[in-house]
């Protein structure tokens, strides 16, 4: 690992988007204590100040560094518990996805026969059912499940679950395809001829070799995820509108896109965009440092 | 030379352009492009109760009576109606007025035409409800039979029923509206129009575009200047609006309020607004003993008229009015808009907002720290305004304690769940479709039994109230019926039976060289369209 | 191969099925379509009476087998909203859906296959980077302001492309084609840069991580020490091998393109299925979802056969893999 980060600091584009990541991981959260109002207390959402432009432009106040919203609601303050939401449902939820999905992929992979087919229908069959829709289901079933004066209270978790779950396919058709091609390779040959256990060669030697795609899909699965969740809520069924998260503030500023009060929408737009774009520059470049065939270049 | 050539290709292309460019708005003269935000259903009238589906389909079809410019009611293939008994209504035809296919209109396609709009596959036959039958009385004059005397009948009924030819039914067996859901067959007037209206139907494609040419032989005198129609329904707000401005359309319905300022500035494009003949209102359960979606267990706060009294004074629906709906909301505090019969001016007072004297009048009902309670609302229904009045409401009701956990719900998921009764606190709007109020009172106000009051999801009971409903519903004497409609409005108000928030505006967006007139009821009439 | 098709074939109805069921219990949180059809006006009585008429009343397993039944012979039913039969709906929209799908998804494959071999090549390069860096916001950005970004600047502003529908189509036998006039072609433009844009990223990314591993065996080393020439060896020999996974991510993700075309199509009103099923989703038209999503799910069926075939001809070892798997299978499992 310290080698690891050696080669970190040797790479200014990657170190600059880990620095921006653990920023933007800072700012959201410490966000009760930077924001000057907490925006998900409907009562402190001043709608006689609604659509304030930034401070910078002419009606705009300095109480409202980045304006407000339309319903009044102070952007900067917003933005920044807007994050945490999104940063918890999407790293958690990519999370989840990977965990299922890869260790299906493994299993079926090394264990083929019948395993194997049963799993890979599951896939299609997931895979054929907008994932949208599953996570739809997801949350109706836990709705029914669970009382409704705790349903705000729980709406991230089911939100997390739902798009986890939803989303663990290509974690898995990659994880399997690559086990395919691994598992034939000579040095798990070789492993399994000197009598190493099967789930040490699952885990100690075919996965760090399949880790470069999984990474390359979960970097992009996370931005996914972020947005899925704003799906969700334009369904009904994510956050709730009170307790907005990034993708939710970006669907409604989206409203007001092209009337002039850009600022709705392009803040907690960048702030995403930002995400994104460090966490798959930095995931670039983790590609290639665990790459081990370019590390024995290097 | 070869510069100049190329630069004279150049030329030609760029005029070639310009040429495009000003053909379209000459082809404009000639056809007129509106973008509604969605088609019609099906192309039978008597098939679908859908607004939408009307509001197209009133240009081909028409009935008895129709609405003039100024939302009055007037004459259109009936010239004359009175009541000749309590429970007999007399029309006299309009003679020599033909269908699109040429069979004349005469009593036998009214009478049909009551039939098949009440057979059991017709989707609008509880609209017709009062009527117990149509009799013809010669070839130009027929009976509207009612059950019980009916002192609005031509306006409350007659307006929904769209008249078919029998003839041409017949010759291409569609005597009854295709009852698809049963017998799964769809049938010639699924996808084929005969009406008797100024304009044809004459294409409806697979995305719902319609296209329409004049009726050269309609019976009225033609106002408009155009000689075809394009219906194109485009469902993405910024997509309707793009289409205009990129001059692709030239009417839609409706534009979303935050880009009215930018259309308004421009000098190619107007703005158009009418009040809406509807209210929006919040309406709380007051029957269960207990709230579904609720902290407090054991009672129902919402049973204390305090407790309804408190969410008035907390919400401040000027502010509402002026920074959430942008000035897409007139104020009314009375279930019907002033358009409809019933209206008193004193409708408009709302109790002032005053969030302190909220705050005490929850404590006297026994509630110092508020309470909680779940809140259904559309998230793409009520003009998409469902969703910021909603949060805004949540705000307020949060000033003095009341933790409201919005659910937002597309709009099929709350209709049901509305429908249902399975709600606690809700946003709902009602229009006043006949421009009166009993109607609305019917239908959202009475104590809720089978056939009365089935959209009083709130149970709002009042005994006087509906003893008032029923005096009124029976009165012949206009007056005197409008005194008890006033009467019984002003008592449900007086119980918070509900609360009224606003009255909505239609706002539609047109390019500035054509005069379009806007109708409460949201329906384009295409007759009066007119390019300058 | 013949058994192994049977056996997908087999597996493939199992599929199909399974989604029946699921999309059926599905709708019972999408809506009541009760409340849509009758309409404000109607009494609790004629509710019921819908309800009983549109055999909502009877058990679910019931109304399941009932479906799969007159779903067997093609018969979907009827839309609770236009009372048209499903199937027909459903196919006179399948032709708009099926060219933007192809076009996104060949916009999609062309530009990544090529973005991603630049990106490979020239690992280090500023232009490498910024192909990576502009390519994500395309990830970024919500597929609706994508639609609309476009819609404004190439429309509204620069007024070159139609701003919604499929402009003229032509009909060839039951289909109907934008590919063969100008209006039609010009009106596929941008829905089908809209919709390739969202995995443009992620191909980008697969096809350089992919040919960058490749390009590293010995099996390319040694075609390089035989003197092989250096196009030959990469597109020869380097892509032919990298390119099954990206093979295997695009067939896996046609579900999710179709899926997104549903954003597509409403930003664009593409008079397609997907705008279809949105419709139906806000309406609560049960029949019509239903038949959308198994409809969907015969397609990704159908695909993912053709890449398992695909493979057997990409990749020359998978050929020898299911008797393998079955011969080590228990060691493992």
């Amino acid at each position: 690992m310290p080698t690891l980060l050696r080669e970190l600091l040797h790479a200014p584009a990657a170190a600059a988007a880990a620095g921006v990541l653990i920023l933007l991981a800072l700012l959201a959260l410490a966000a009760s204590w930077i924001a000057a109002s907490d925006p998900f207390d409907p009562a402190n959402a001043s709608l006689i100040d609604s659509m304030t432009p930034p401070a910078w432009l002419s009606e705009g106040s300095m109480t409202y560094l980045l304006g407000t919203d339309d319903q009044g609601r102070d952007i900067l303050s917003t933005v920044l518990y807007g994050l945490r939401v999104s940063l918890a449902v999407g790293a958690t939820s990519v999370l989840v996805s990977m965990t299922i999905g890869v260790s299906i992929g493994l299993l079926a992979g090394s264990a083929g026969g019948w395993l194997d087919s049963i799993f890979m229908r599951i896939v299609d069959i997931q895979l054929t059912i907008p994932s949208i829709l599953l996570a739809l289901m997801i949350d109706g079933v836990a709705r029914v499940m669970i009382s409704r004066e705790l349903h705000s209270e729980i709406a991230i978790y089911t939100i997390i679950l739902a798009i986890g779950v939803s989303n663990w396919p290509p974690f898995a058709r990659v994880a399997r395809s690559r086990t395919l091609v691994e598992r034939n390779k000579e040095y798990v040959q070789a492993a399994r001829i000197i009598g190493v256990v099967p789930v040490r060669i699952l885990f100690r030697h075919i996965l760090p070799n399949i880790l470069a795609p999984i990474l390359v899909i979960a970097t992009i699965d996370l931005g996914l995820a972020i947005l899925s969740e704003s799906a969700l809520s334009f369904l009904g069924v994510g956050m709730p509108p009170t307790q907005p998260s990034l993708g939710t503030l970006i669907r409604t500023g989206g409203n007001f896109l092209f009337s002039g009060s850009w600022w709705i929408f392009a803040t907690p737009a960048l702030a995403l965009v930002l995400i994104v774009l460090s966490v798959n520059v930095f995931g670039d470049w983790l590609r290639d440092a665990l790459n081990p065939k370019l590390r024995k270049r290097v | 030379m070869g510069s100049k050539m190329i630069r004279s290709k150049i030329t030609t292309s760029l005029l070639s352009l310009c040429i495009t460019a000003s053909l379209s708005t000459i082809a404009g003269a000639q056809t007129f492009r509106w973008a509604p935000p969605a088609s019609v259903a099906t192309m039978d009238p008597h098939a679908s109760g859908d607004t939408t589906t009307r509001n197209i389909l009133i240009n081909d079809y028409e009935g008895l009576v129709r609405l003039s410019r100024k939302a009055e009611l007037e004459p259109e293939l009936a010239v004359s109606w009175e009541a000749v008994e309590p429970t007999v209504w007399r029309f006299k035809l309009r003679p020599n007025v033909t269908f699109h296919d040429g069979s004349p209109f005469t009593a036998d396609d009214v009478v049909f035409s009551f039939k098949r709009a009440t057979a059991s596959s017709s989707d609008i036959r509880s609209k017709l409800r009062a009527i117990k039958e149509m009799r013809k009385v010669d070839d130009l004059t027929v009976d509207a039979i009612t059950h019980a005397p009916n002192p609005i009948l031509a306006q409350g009924v007659l307006l929904f029923m769209p008249i078919l030819s029998q003839e041409w039914a017949k010759k291409h067996d569609a005597m009854d509206p295709a009852d698809n859901r049963r017998t799964g067959k769809e049938n010639y007037a699924t996808r084929n129009a005969n009406g008797t209206g100024p304009f044809k139907i004459v294409s409806f494609g697979v995305d719902g575009r319609i296209e329409m040419v004049p009726n050269e032989s309609w019976w009225d005198k033609k106002e408009y200047n155009f000689n075809k129609v394009i219906i194109s329904p485009i469902a993405s707000d910024a997509t309707r609006v793009a289409a205009l401005l990129s001059g692709e359309v030239d009417l839609i319905t409706p534009i979303p309020q935050q880009d009215v300022p930018r259309v308004k500035d421009s000098k190619d494009f107007q703005i158009l607004t009418t009040p809406d003949a509807r209210v929006v209102y919040l309406g709380m359960d007051q029957w269960r003993d207990e709230l579904k979606e609720s902290n407090v267990k054991g009672k129902n706060p919402f049973k204390d008229i305090r407790v309804r009294q408190a969410f008035v004074k907390a919400i401040n629906m000027d502010l509402i009015r002026s920074k959430i709906l942008m000035g897409a909301g007139l104020p009314v505090y009375a279930m019907i808009p002033p358009q409809a019969d019933g209206w008193t001016d004193a409708f408009r007072d709302r109790p002032a907002a005053d969030p302190a004297g909220a705050k005490k009048l929850l404590s006297d009902a026994g509630y110092p720290n508020g309470f909680s309670v779940g809140m259904d609302c559309p998230n793409d229904g009520l003009a998409n305004m469902g969703e910021p009045v909603c949060v805004a409401i949540t705000g307020m009701l949060a000033r003095i304690g009341i933790k409201v956990d919005v659910q937002l719900q597309k709009q099929a998921m709350y209709a049901g769940k509305i429908g249902r009764r399975d709600t606690s606190f809700y946003i709902h709007s009602w229009g006043a479709t006949t421009l009166d109020a009993l109607a609305t009172m019917g239908s959202t106000m009475v104590t809720f039994g089978d056939g009365v009051g089935t959209w009083n999801v709130g149970g709002y009971s009042n005994p006087e109230f509906d003893r008032l409903v029923a005096a009124a519903e029976s009165e012949m004497d206009r007056g005197k019926r409008r005194d008890m409609m006033t009467k019984a409005l002003s008592i449900h108000r007086d119980d918070v039976g509900t609360i009224p928030l606003y009255q909505p505006v239609l706002t539609y967006a047109a390019r500035s060289n054509v005069t379009i007139v806007p109708r409460l009821d949201d329906a384009i009439q295409l007759r009066w369209v007119k390019f300058k | 191969m013949a058994a192994f098709i049977v056996r997908r074939i087999g597996e493939g109805l199992a599929t199909i099925l399974v989604v029946a069921l699921i999309a059926f219990a599905l709708f019972r949180y999408v809506g009541d379509p009760v409340m849509s059809i009758a309409g404000p006006d109607a009494t609790q009585s004629d509710r019921d009476e819908l309800r009983e008429q549109l055999g909502l009343n009877d058990a679910v397993p019931v109304q399941f087998i009932r479906f799969v039944a007159h779903a067997a012979q093609g018969d979907f039913g009827f839309s609770y909203r236009s009372a048209r039969p499903v199937s027909g709906l459903l196919a006179e929209r399948l032709p708009a859906t099926i060219e933007l799908v192809a076009v996104g998804a060949t916009l999609s494959l062309l530009l990544g296959t090529g973005l991603g071999i630049v990106v490979a090549l020239k690992r280090k390069s500023a232009l490498a980077r910024s192909i990576l860096t502009v390519s994500l916001f395309g990830v970024c950005l919500p597929t609706f302001v994508n639609g609309i970004v476009l819609i404004y600047l190439f429309s509204v502003t620069l007024h070159w492309l139609p701003s919604f529908g499929r402009g003229e189509v032509v009909p060839v036998g039951g289909w109907t084609t934008g590919l063969a006039t100008w209006s039609g072609l010009r009106s596929l433009i941008m829905p089908g840069i809209t919709l390739a844009l969202f995995q443009l990223a992620m191909l980008i990314r697969l096809v350089s991580s992919e040919m960058t591993d490749v390009m590293q065996t010995d099996f390319i080393r040694f075609c390089r020490a035989r003197g092989l020439r250096r196009g030959s060896i990469l597109f020869r020999h380097g892509l032919r091998n990298a390119m099954m996974p990206v093979v295997t991510v695009v067939g896996l993700n046609i579900g999710s393109v179709i899926a997104f075309s549903a954003i597509t199509e409403t930003v664009f009103q593409w008079p397609g299925m997907s705008l279809l099923f949105i419709d139906s989703v806000r309406f609560g038209d049960i029949p019509v979802m239903a038949a959308y999503l198994v409809l969907v799910a015969t397609v990704f069926v159908l695909i993912n056969l053709t890449v398992d075939i695909l493979y057997f001809f990409i990749d020359p070892r998978l050929r020898l893999a299911p008797a393998t798997a079955a011969a080590q299978g228990p060691a493992n499992g």
